[in-house]
């Protein structure tokens, strides 16, 4: 008891219910003097154990009087050190008689479940109506356990939860003890105390969590040193015991049964330049306390070469190495894969940094150096080193987009231009990422930088080219377009909306089929489909503009193959050549007139000896009235005259076709030439030209005659002209059938005409007539007009002579009706 | 005193024209289509006028003249209207030929021969 009164505020529960225990239920009762009336009948001892203690001890009294004073005194001062205790302990107190149910409840305890003294009442009912429903069964389960029995023995330690006058519930730790029991061994007094351990409860939750969360790190770090093959080492000084984790076990491909690692023989496994390394590391850690970490080269136990890092921390104990501590780990995949990577970012020119924002440092690989063009010994590693690269038009932008991407306002991906020291400005690729810390500042940015000089030029050439192309196309005189290889539109120029009034947005990416009439599309699908396999077309069409307006052009369709060599695609240009056409129809006008007034002096002088004839007989009609012979000489020479006019005459109707009317009918090619012989002998006969004609073939050409004989008079009027001054002056009109087309000659008693002539000999306005006598267009618009007539006409090279050879499609026999 | 006409053309009905129409007593007309019998009858028998054709075989009128008597008065007769009187001819005459042009010639001449 002394040795408890002693302890004061270290008394613990046990104490205190020892203490209970030993109490008389009297000066408990009188020391509680809280605890209300009914409670004290229980306390006090009965009249007939006081008369009975009187009764036996008559003669002891005063002794007794004496000793229970003393006793008293005694408790009291036991109870006053209780009170100390409990003061101290803060916990509860409780006496229950399982009896009738009464309770004493301690001032603490009232307090502890945040009530007034008095608004109990002394019940077991105030204590079990309080515990947690989850709790109710176990805790009088628990409780039954040792009340109804004393095989269980006395005493009964739970925790529990229940609930105080807020309405919270607290956790309890709740001691029992049995103090007295009846004849049948079940309780009839129980004490107990009730302990607040909500916050002990809280912190185990808490320190269960946190144990948990640990637990599960170690797991993973297990597992993850497993799969990231880190195994640990541990290398003890004092003891000179070298130790392995599994890991570095199943590194060395060998287990603690197997291999006992000392230092010497892991040493022997490495390769030589390896064992070199690590052997001065060793020393200069186990010597002077320098820790180290080193990629290198090993063998495994079973002999298979490897890749491993391997780190060392030292332990130091009076500054002297007692421990060496590391990590061992195999890095071959990730050296592998490493190689790979570099030989892959080195051959794509691909740089790696990475940019501490923290302290400014800059880390470049190797080929950083190179695309920047610096030596590794003069970078310093600093942000400005990048910095200073940068030129001014770059400068302000690169650095912006930088700190945009550090205040996490966009990636950073971007392309700036550098100085360098040899190989001139260069324009850069940049791209990053920023790591940041849990409250979101940037820690660091990875990046990587390619060098997009060509690609930058070439995309400012294809800018270029595109402008260029664009300004060139929307000011041609016509629309520009293009195609794709499934003819839909990829490109309008702006003269399109004018032409066919609409936008390129209601153009592009639609084909013909979808923006053309249908009857418009049939008619130009033959020429698309031509284009799209990859024939250059040209034709020509007349064409309504969206705004009325009558056009004549040209549409020149020109295929451009793709990377694969097929057609893909084609670029359409429309030539507008209506002012072009009106001007041709003008020269071919002009032209006849030309040829017309060049030839009416010989027709005049051809018409008027006739006239002179008709004029001269018919003034000698009456002279002659009675000289018949006479008379019908001169009406036969006045009939012949007439003839030979109405001849010529009729060769100028045939000349003079305006050409307009484009009828096309068979004619037989001899016919044709009998025709305009009368014409061309006016001709040949006032130059003394010898016309020879050789028609060899009835053949017939499909033509307009009009159109024809202009050519053939146009053809063999330039034969006379070049042979008229010529000392042998002949030509020759020859036809015949080589089975496949009617072929026509003109030969003349030239010698040829030069290569560099014949080649210009189609071209409008060349002539090698002298100034005034020819307008160069004969042969122009003759081959023109064969063109129409899908007929060619050439100069045959190889002639003595000089021949033009014209070739017609012969008209088959079933059409030559 | 007779007039004698040289006429050289190479259209035939026109020489027989020429001659129906103005030979008589007093005019003597000799019609040639070939010009180089033409030039030898004018030196074996020179004529008072002559009247040449300007287109001719192998020839024009200009040059035939050329190689006549410079004295003897010249006509070119023509069907070509672009044709102007060349150097050694008294005048150009159009055809179809306006006869009373020539009777006019041929009276002149008379009339020359008569006051001579």
């Amino acid at each position: 008891m002394s040795t408890n009164s002693n302890k004061k505020s270290e008394a613990t529960m046990d104490d205190v219910l020892a203490l209970i225990s030993d109490l008389k239920v009297g000066s408990f009762s009188k020391q509680l003097n809280q605890t209300p009336d009914p409670k004290l009948k229980d306390l006090v001892y009965s009249r007939n154990d006081v008369t009975k203690i009187l009764a036996a001890q008559t003669a002891q009294a005063e002794i007794d009087i004496t000793e229970r004073k003393n006793a008293e005194k005694e408790k009291e001062t036991i109870l006053k050190r209780l009170n100390y205790a409990l003061d101290a302990s803060g916990d509860g107190i409780w006496d229950w008689t399982p009896a009738d149910g009464q309770t004493v409840y301690s001032k603490a305890w009232i307090e502890m479940i945040g009530h007034e003294v008095g608004e109990l009442a002394c019940l077991a009912s105030e204590w079990s109506d309080r515990l947690h429903p989850d709790d109710i069964e176990w805790v009088f389960a628990a409780i039954n356990k040792v009340t109804q029995t004393p095989q269980n023995g006395d005493t009964l330690s739970h925790e529990y939860r229940f609930k105080n006058k807020a309405g919270d519930y607290l956790w309890i730790l709740n001691k029992v003890k049995v103090v007295e029991r009846n004849e049948k061994g079940e309780a009839s007094r129980v004490v107990g105390t009730h302990t607040d351990i909500t916050e002990r409860k809280a912190s185990e939750k808490l320190l269960s969590e946190i144990e948990e969360r640990v637990r599960r790190s170690n797991q993973l770090l297990e597992s993850s040193q497993a799969i990231a093959r880190v195994g640990g080492w541990e290398l003890d000084l004092t003891a000179e015991k070298l130790y392995w984790t599994a890991e570095t076990y199943r590194i060395h491909e060998t287990s603690p049964e197997e291999f006992n690692p000392t230092v010497d023989a892991g040493l022997d496994y490495f390769l030589p330049e390896s064992k070199r390394q690590i052997s001065e590391a060793l020393e200069l850690a186990m010597t002077k306390g320098v820790g180290y970490d080193l990629y290198l080269e090993t063998y495994t136990t079973k002999g298979r070469k490897i890749n491993v890092r391997t780190t060392c921390a030292v332990t130091l104990v009076d500054e002297k190495p007692t421990k060496l501590t590391g990590i061992f780990q195999d890095i071959t995949e990730l050296t592998r894969l490493q190689d790979e990577n570099r030989f892959i970012l080195d051959g794509l020119g691909i740089g790696l940094w990475k940019f501490n924002p923290v302290d400014q440092s800059l880390f470049w690989d190797q080929s950083m150096y190179q695309l920047f063009d610096i030596k590794e010994s003069d970078f310093s590693g600093h942000y400005q080193a990048w910095e200073r690269t940068l030129t001014p038009e770059s400068k302000a932008k690169a650095i912006e987009e930088l700190g945009q991407a550090m205040r996490g306002e966009k990636e950073f991906d971007t392309v700036f231009e550098i100085n360098t020291n040899t190989r001139g400005n260069r324009f850069i690729s940049g791209r990053g990422k920023v790591i940041r810390d849990k409250n979101g500042n940037p820690t660091i940015m990875y990046g990587m930088n390619t060098d997009v000089t060509m690609a930058r030029i070439q995309e400012l050439q294809v800018i270029a080219l595109k402008n260029q192309l664009e300004l060139i196309s929307d000011n041609m005189p016509g629309p520009v377009s293009q195609v794709d290889r499934h003819g839909r539109y990829i490109y309008v120029s702006k003269m399109y909306f004018e032409y066919f009034g609409k936008t390129p947005e209601q153009i592009l990416g639609k084909t013909h089929r979808e923006l053309l009439s249908s009857n418009v599309f049939l008619q130009a699908e033959p020429n698309i489909k031509r284009a799209l396999s990859g024939e250059r077309v040209h034709h020509e069409m007349p064409l309504v503009t969206a705004g009325g307006k009558k056009l004549f052009v040209q549409i020149n369709m020109i295929p451009f193959l793709g990377q694969d060599g097929k057609p893909d695609g084609f670029i359409t240009v429309v030539h507008d050549i209506t002012a072009l056409k009106e001007a041709e129809a003008k020269l071919i006008h002009r032209s006849k007139l030309a040829s017309l007034g060049e030839m009416s002096a010989g027709i005049a002088h051809e018409i008027n000896n006739p006239l002179a004839i008709i004029d001269g007989s018919a003034s000698l009609l009456l002279k002659f009235a009675n000289d018949p012979e006479k008379l019908n000489s001169k009406v036969q020479s006045i009939r012949m005259a007439v003839t030979r006019i109405s001849k010529i005459v009729s060769g100028l109707k045939k000349f003079s076709g305006s050409g307009e009317k484009t009828v096309y009918t068979n004619q037989s090619i001899s016919g044709l030439l009998n025709d305009i012989l009368t014409l061309i002998e006016v001709k040949s006969g006032r130059e003394n030209v010898a016309i020879k004609l050789e028609t060899k073939t009835n053949a017939q050409i499909f033509c307009n005659s009009i159109e024809i004989e202009q050519v053939l008079i146009n053809l063999i009027s330039n034969a006379i002209d070049a042979v008229k001054s010529l000392p042998e002056k002949w030509v020759n009109v020859a036809t015949h059938d080589d089975g496949k087309s009617v072929v026509l000659r003109v030969t003349d008693s030239g010698t040829g005409i030069p290569k560099n002539i014949r080649e210009k000999l189609f071209d409008p306005f060349f002539t090698t007539k002298p100034t005034g006598e020819g307008t160069g267009l004969g042969l122009s618009i003759s081959k023109g007009i064969l063109d129409e007539h899908k007929a060619s006409i050439s100069v045959l090279a190889n002639s003595p002579n000089t021949c033009f050879e014209i070739r017609f499609n012969k008209v088959e026999v079933a059409n030559a009706s | 005193m007779q007039v004698k006409i040289f006429f050289l053309d190479d259209e035939p009905d026109l020489c027989e024209i020429f001659l129906d129409e103005f030979s008589s007593e007093v005019i003597q007309v000799s019609a040639f289509t070939d010009p180089k019998v033409a030039i030898a009858e004018v030196f074996s028998c020179p004529p008072d006028v002559i009247f040449i054709d300007y287109r001719l075989p192998n020839t024009t009128g200009d040059l035939v003249a050329n190689n006549l008597p410079p004295h003897i008065p010249k006509y070119l007769v023509t069907g070509d209207s672009l044709v102007s009187a060349p150097k050694g001819f008294e005048a150009v005459l159009a055809k179809p030929i306006d006869m009373e042009k020539i009777w006019n010639i041929i009276k002149g001449l008379q009339m020359k021969k008569k006051s001579a």
